[in-house]
C-alpha cells in the first residue's frame, strides 16, 4: 500500500486500490520465485557452485545485476531521505519492469533448455542474486512477504544467512557491476520492444505471428551501434525479423507537427496564430532538431520565440503497409504484412502453444517426451510441415502423425485454423 | 534441498506463516540484541489512548513508523522502540462517567475520587488486548511488553521533574482567560465538551447597535470638523456585556463613513460612523438616502422615512486613538481606567454583520481580551474588587450582575438561569436595551436569531467568561521554537515550514489547568493569598516537604510513609500513588510558617504525552545518561498523523525546546489522514 501514495496524501482507503498493489507486485515477484524454484529444483540448483565471475555471464545477466546494483543505490538514497514511496515504486518497477518483463522473458530458455553448463549456471545464480536482494530491500515495506521470499530462497541452499531477513544486513550496492552503457542501450531495446509490441496491440497482432521488419531512423553512429548490439534481442522479443537501421529516414518516415494550443495559449496569447503559421513551416530537420534539442527558436517576423518541446504535438505519419510509432526520439515503423510464409510460421508457433498448455494440464512432467496426433486439415498440415522440426525441438515431440478421423483429442479452433489435438507420453 | 513450492499467492496465510515464526523465534528481541553495541537510532512512539479501539488510521500510522526502524536495523543500529499508553484526560473520564452512570458533580459525593480514579484505571487499559492484536497482525514491531503508561507514579514524578524545571526558567505564571463556562454546572468546559452533539441551539436575542459618544477633543481634524454629537455604531448580541464594555474595535484596512441622520426613537439629528460596506444593512427599512447635492429635508416626529446621506468616507486606521464616553456608567476598571474607552484595531473584524465597529468587553470574551492585550497601551477589562480585595468581572460565578449594577444587581444575565417560574418579565438585556433607547445611545434594537451554545450537561447557555488558569508563557520561548524547529527534517517538507513554522510562531500561552480529577496533579502547593508558593519535582522533594509539615502540626502523617527516597525498584515505587486523591489531601508549610493547599488543576495531558522522551525512562531519576549523553534524546524519528502538528508534534518541541533547550525530533513523517473511499 506503501507505493499508492506517499504516506502524506490523503489516503483514500481503497480496497481495489490495494488489490492492485498485490496483484502487480507481489503476483509478479511471487510469480517469478515460483519460475526460478520450479526449474532450479528440477535441476538441483542449491548454489553450491562457485560464483561465476561477472564477467563470464553472458550480458544480459550483467545487465540485470548492473541493474540491481543501481536499485540497491536508489533504493537506499529514498530510505534516507524518509521517502518510502519513492523506494516502492522503484522496487516494484524493477521487479515488474526489469526482472520479470523483461530478464526471465528474454532468459526462459536458458532454464527450461539445455544443459547444466556454466551458463546455466549463471541463469541460476543471477535469478537467485536479485530475488534475495529484492527480498532485502522491499524487507521495511514489505516485512510479511520479504521474510517469506529471503527464507524459501536461503532455505533452498546451503548460503551462510540470517534466520531473518530482519536480521540481515542491507545489501552494499557493488558499484563495478553498474554499466551505465549496458543499462542505456538496454533501455533502449525496452523502449523499441514496447513500441513495437503497442503496434502490434493496435493492429491485433499477436505477438506469435512473426513479421518481417523494422525500420528505425538512428541519430547518430553512437546510436547506430547501441542499437545493432540489442538488435538479437529486440528480433526475438517482438517476433520479426530484421531491423533495418535508416541514417536518412527523411522520404520514409514524415514526421507531421501541430502546435499544442493548451500549453502555448496561456504563454503568447495573441501570437498564437504567428506561432501557428511558423510551426506549419518547419522542415522534417526542423522538427528531428526540436526533438533532440527539447526546443526550437522560431522567427516570427517582428521577434524570435523559444518553442518547448511539450508545447507542440509531433506525430509520425504511416506508410503505406506500414505503422509507425514514437516515444521520444526514438521511433520505430513495422512492416505489418504478412506473407503466406509468415502466415505459417504464426500458425506453427500457435500451435505449439496449445500443445504446451495441453502438456501442462496432462500433468506431464517438463521433462517427459510426447507423441502428437493432429486431424487432418490442410492449413494445417501445410504450416506444420513447413515448420515441423521447430515444433518438435519446441514440446519434445518424438512422433508427429496426422489422421484422417479422429474420437479423442480437444478441438482447436483459431483464424482459420480448425482442427483435433491429442497428446500422449511417447 | 529444495526451494519451496507453492499452490498460488496466498498473502494472508504467508502473513500468519510469518507472525508465528517472528513469535515463536523472537525474531523481534532477536533484532534488538543482534545490534548489542552498535549505534542506536532513536524511535518514540506516540502513545494512544487504550480506552478506545484502534482505527484504520492507526493501522496506517503504523505502517508508515515501522518501515524505518526495520531499514535502520538491516543498516546495523540497534533500535529499541517502546511502546506507550496515554491514559489521563477527558475521553477516559467521561467514557467512565458514562459507564457508571455519573456526572463530574457526583465526583466527591455519590463516588469518591478515589474510587472514581480506580475506575478510570481500570478503563483505560479496557482494549490494550484489541490493539496488541492489531498491532501483532499488521506486523508492527514494537515492545508491547514493556510499554511507558502515563498514570505510572514514575512517569508522573517525571512529568513533576519537567514543570518544576520550566518553572525555575520563570515560564510558568497563573493568570486568567475567557473560557467556556457553565454558571448552572459551575465549571469550564472544554473546547471538546462544547463539541459533543447537539451543543449549539438556535436562539433568539434581543440585539441592540449603540451609540459610542465620541469626546471631541479627541477626534482626528477631519471629523472634528463636522458639528455636532459623533457617534461610533456597535452591535452586540449579548447587551449584557455593555457595562462590561471597554474599548471599540476596528479593522484599520477597513473603509468607514460617516453618516448624517437621525435617531429614530428620540428623533435627535446624529452623525454616525460605520463601515460603509455595513451601510444598506444599518439602513434598510424606514430609512432612506438623500443623494449628494439633494436638499437636506430634515425630520419631524411621525415622518415616515428617516433621511440619511454619507458626508465623509476614510479608512479604519484614522479612527485609532478616539476617545468615547461610556456607555454605562456602573463601574470602572480598578486599575489603568485611563486606558478604558479608545477605538483600538484588530484584525478579526468583519464586515458581514453589525456595524464593523466591534463593542468590546474584554471580561467575556477570548478576542476581546487578546485585542485589548495586544493594544498600545493595553486597554484594561472591565474588572472590580470584590469584598475581599480580589479583581472579579461585573457577573459572578453564578452568572448574577454584582451589586455594582445597581438596580440590575442581582440579577442573571439570562433569564434560562432562574428555576423555572421565577424568571422576570423583562431579561437584563430588555431592560438594558429600553435604558439605552431612552438615552439616546440605541440606535436600533431588534431581535435576532442565531446559533448559541448551551451547556451538554445542564442544558443551560455557555458564557465566556475569566476563568483563572495555570500557563506556560510559551510567547516567550516561541522565537526559539521556531528556530530550532528549521533543523527538523519534515516530511511533507509544506508541513513542517507552512502548517507547523505558522503554528509556533503565532503560538499563545499554554493553558496548562484542567479542572478534572484522573490526570497529573499540578504540583504547585500556594498559600491562601498565592503570596508564597511551592513546586514540586520529585517524590523526594514532596516526601521532605511533607515532614516539615508534619513538625509545623499542618499534617499528622505521611501518605508516603513506605517509599524509600533514592530506592528506584518497582516495588518501592507501587506504594505510592501521585493522583489528585492523594495530593490534594496534602498541605504543606510556607516559609513563613503559613499552610499551603495545593492548586487545584490537574495539567493538561497533552503535557503527558510530549513528556514521553525523558518520562520513558524515568529521567533523571534513572537512565540519566541515556538522555544526557544523547544517546535515546533527540529521537531520529517520529511519525504520526498529520493531525498531530498541534497535539503530540508540538508538545514534544516545545517541552524539549523549554526544558533541554533542544529538538526533541531530527526527521519527522506526518503521515495524511485516511479517507474511506466510499
Amino acid at each position: 500500500m506503501i507505493s499508492n501514495a506517499n504516506p502524506w496524501d490523503n489516503l483514500k482507503f481503497d480496497m481495489e486500490g490495494v488489490i492492485e498493489v498485490k496483484r502487480k507486485f507481489f503476483g509478479t515477484l511471487y510469480n517469478t520465485y515460483s519460475f526460478f524454484a520450479l526449474y532450479a529444483n528440477i535441476d538441483d540448483f542449491s548454489y553450491a557452485e562457485e560464483e561465476i565471475a561477472l564477467e563470464k555471464r553472458p550480458e544480459i545477466d550483467r545487465w540485470i545485476l548492473s541493474e540491481l546494483n543501481t536499485l540497491i543505490l536508489d533504493t537506499e538514497m529514498a530510505y534516507e531521505e524518509y521517502e518510502p514511496t519513492r523506494a516502492a515504486r522503484k522496487i516494484s518497477d524493477f521487479v515488474q519492469e526489469n526482472l520479470s518483463n523483461w530478464y526471465v522473458r528474454l532468459c526462459r530458455r536458458r532454464f527450461w533448455k539445455g544443459d547444466y553448463q556454466e551458463d546455466k549456471i549463471s541463469a541460476y545464480q543471477t535469478l537467485f542474486t536479485c530475488l534475495k536482494v529484492v527480498a532485502q530491500l522491499a524487507a521495511p515495506i514489505a516485512p510479511f512477504f520479504s521474510e517469506q521470499l529471503y527464507r524459501d530462497l536461503m532455505g533452498g541452499t546451503r548460503l551462510e544467512g540470517y534466520q531473518s531477513v530482519h536480521l540481515s544486513y542491507f545489501p552494499d550496492s557493488n558499484k563495478a557491476s553498474i554499466d551505465k552503457e549496458l543499462e542505456h542501450k538496454m533501455g533502449k531495446a525496452q523502449t523499441i520492444s514496447s513500441l513495437v509490441l503497442s503496434l502490434r496491440q493496435r493492429e491485433k497482432i499477436k505477438v506469435r505471428q512473426p513479421l518481417q521488419k523494422i525500420m528505425i531512423p538512428v541519430l547518430d553512429p553512437g546510436d547506430r551501434a547501441e542499437i545493432e548490439a540489442v538488435a538479437g534481442l529486440i528480433k526475438s522479443e517482438v517476433n520479426v525479423k530484421e531491423i533495418e537501421l535508416l541514417d536518412d529516414a527523411s522520404g520514409i518516415l514524415v514526421k507531421r507537427i501541430k502546435p499544442n494550443f493548451k500549453t502555448l495559449g496561456p504563454r503568447f496569447g495573441k501570437d498564437m496564430k504567428a506561432i501557428a503559421g511558423a510551426v506549419s513551416k518547419m522542415s522534417q530537420e526542423d522538427i528531428q532538431d526540436m526533438e533532440q534539442e527539447g526546443e526550437i527558436l522560431l522567427d516570427l517576423g517582428n521577434k524570435r520565440i523559444k518553442l518547448q518541446l511539450e508545447e507542440v504535438e509531433i506525430s509520425s505519419q504511416d506508410i503505406e503497409g506500414w505503422l509507425v510509432a514514437s516515444s521520444g526520439p526514438v521511433t520505430v515503423a513495422l512492416d505489418v504484412t504478412i506473407t503466406d510464409e509468415l502466415r505459417k510460421e504464426g500458425i506453427a508457433r500457435e500451435l505449439v502453444n496449445r500443445i504446451q498448455n495441453l502438456r501442462k494440464e496432462s500433468g506431464f512432467e517438463v521433462t517427459d517426451k510426447i507423441d502428437i496426433k493432429f486431424l487432418k486439415n490442410k492449413t494445417v498440415e501445410n504450416a506444420i510441415l513447413s515448420n515441423l522440426q521447430y515444433i518438435k525441438t519446441e514440446t519434445l515431440t518424438a512422433d508427429l502423425i496426422f489422421e484422417d478421423e479422429m474420437k479423442e483429442g480437444i478441438a482447436i479452433a483459431f483464424d482459420e485454423v480448425n482442427t483435433k489435438l491429442f497428446i500422449q507420453k511417447h | 534441498m529444495k526451494f519451496k513450492e507453492y499452490k498460488k499467492l496466498d498473502l494472508p496465510r504467508t502473513a500468519d506463516d510469518i507472525r508465528n515464526f517472528w513469535k515463536s523465534e523472537g525474531i523481534f528481541a532477536k533484532s534488538i540484541t543482534s545490534r548489542e553495541g552498535r549505534d542506536s537510532y532513536v524511535f518514540y512512539e506516540g502513545p494512544p489512548s487504550a480506552n478506545g479501539k484502534p482505527g484504520i488510521h492507526h493501522v496506517i500510522s503504523r505502517t508508515i513508523k515501522d518501515i524505518f526502524p526495520r531499514y535502520k536495523t538491516m543498516k546495523g543500529f540497534q533500535v529499541k522502540r517502546k511502546a506507550g499508553w496515554d491514559t489521563h484526560g477527558l475521553p477516559v473520564e467521561l467514557g467512565v462517567e458514562k459507564e457508571l452512570g455519573i456526572t463530574k458533580e457526583d465526583i466527591g459525593h455519590k463516588i469518591s475520587i478515589e474510587a472514581y480514579n480506580e475506575a478510570c484505571k481500570k478503563a483505560v487499559m479496557r482494549y490494550t488486548d484489541v490493539w496488541n492484536e492489531m498491532t501483532e497482525k499488521i506486523g508492527y514491531w514494537v515492545d508491547m511488553d514493556h510499554p511507558y503508561i502515563t498514570f505510572k507514579p514514575k512517569y508522573m514524578e517525571t512529568v513533576w521533574w519537567l514543570l518544576k524545571k520550566i518553572y525555575d526558567k520563570g515560564l510558568i505564571y497563573k493568570g486568567y482567560t475567557i473560557q467556556p463556562y457553565s454558571p448552572k454546572a459551575g465549571t469550564g468546559l472544554s473546547s471538546h465538551e462544547l463539541n459533543q452533539p447537539g451543543t449549539y441551539q438556535e436562539v433568539t436575542d434581543t440585539t441592540v447597535t449603540a451609540q459610542f459618544e465620541a469626546v471631541r477633543e479627541s477626534l482626528p481634524e477631519f471629523l472634528n470638523e463636522e458639528g455636532g454629537a459623533l457617534y461610533l455604531l456597535a452591535w452586540t448580541t449579548t447587551p449584557w456585556t455593555l457595562p462590561s464594555n471597554t474599548a471599540l474595535t476596528i479593522g484599520p484596512k477597513i473603509d468607514y463613513v460617516l453618516v448624517e441622520t437621525f435617531n429614530q426613537y428620540t428623533h435627535k439629528p446624529i452623525k454616525v460612523i460605520l463601515a460603509k460596506a455595513l451601510v444598506p444593512l444599518q439602513f434598510k427599512g424606514k430609512f432612506t438616502e438623500v443623494p449628494s447635492g439633494a436638499d437636506w429635508p430634515g425630520y419631524q416626529p411621525g415622518d415616515k422615512k428617516v433621511p440619511y446621506r454619507i458626508l465623509k468616507e476614510f479608512k479604519g486606521k484614522q479612527l485609532l486613538g478616539i476617545r468615547y464616553h461610556q456607555l454605562l456608567d456602573y463601574a470602572l476598571p480598578y486599575e489603568h481606567a485611563e486606558n478604558a474607552f479608545r477605538v483600538i484595531g484588530g484584525n478579526f473584524v468583519t464586515t458581514e454583520d453589525g456595524t464593523g465597529i466591534v463593542h468590546t468587553a474584554p471580561t467575556f470574551g477570548a478576542d476581546d481580551m487578546q485585542v485589548a492585550q495586544e493594544a498600545v497601551p493595553p486597554v484594561p477589562p472591565m474588572l472590580v474588587l470584590d469584598e475581599a480585595g480580589n479583581p472579579v468581572p461585573l457577573v459572578d460565578l453564578q452568572g448574577r450582575f454584582r451589586p455594582e449594577l445597581k438596580e440590575l444587581g442581582g440579577k442573571y444575565v439570562k433569564n434560562e438561569y432562574y428555576e423555572e417560574g421565577t424568571a422576570p418579565e423583562r431579561s437584563v438585556d430588555v431592560e438594558i436595551a429600553i435604558r439605552l433607547k431612552e438615552e439616546n445611545k440605541a440606535f436600533k434594537v431588534e431581535k435576532y436569531a442565531h446559533s448559541y451554545p448551551n451547556c451538554w450537561r445542564t442544558d443551560k447557555p455557555v458564557l465566556y467568561y475569566p476563568l483563572d488558569s495555570w500557563f506556560i508563557r510559551v510567547t516567550e520561548i516561541r522565537d526559539r521554537m521556531f528556530e530550532l524547529n528549521q533543523e527538523i527534517n519534515w516530511k511533507p517538507k509544506a508541513t513542517g515550514e507552512g502548517r507547523f513554522g505558522n503554528w509556533l510562531s503565532s503560538a499563545n500561552d499554554w493553558n496548562l489547568s484542567r479542572s478534572r480529577y484522573w490526570g497529573v496533579p499540578l504540583p504547585i502547593w500556594r498559600s491562601e493569598d498565592g503570596q508564597e508558593e511551592v513546586i514540586i519535582g520529585s517524590v523526594a522533594q514532596l516526601k521532605e516537604e511533607i515532614q516539615k509539615a508534619i513538625g509545623s502540626g499542618f499534617m499528622e502523617e505521611d501518605p508516603f510513609a513506605g517509599f524509600i527516597p533514592g530506592d528506584m525498584s518497582e516495588e518501592n515505587y507501587e506504594r505510592i500513588d501521585l493522583h489528585k486523591n492523594i495530593v490534594d489531601r496534602i498541605v504543606l508549610v510556607s516559609k513563613s510558617g503559613r499552610p499551603m493547599k495545593r492548586e487545584t488543576d490537574l495539567i493538561d495531558v497533552w503535557f503527558d504525552s510530549g513528556s514521553m522522551p525523558y518520562a520513558q525512562w524515568h529521567y533523571p531519576f534513572e537512565n540519566k545518561e541515556l538522555i544526557d549523553s544523547g544517546k535515546y534524546f533527540p529521537a531520529d524519528f517520529i511519525a504520526e498523523g498529520v493531525d498531530q502538528t498541534r497535539g503530540w508534534f508540538y508538545t514534544l518541541h516545545a517541552i524539549a525546546t523549554m526544558a533541554f533547550d533542544s529538538v526533541a525530533y531530527r526527521n519527522v513523517v506526518s503521515n495524511g489522514l485516511v479517507l474511506d473511499r466510499r
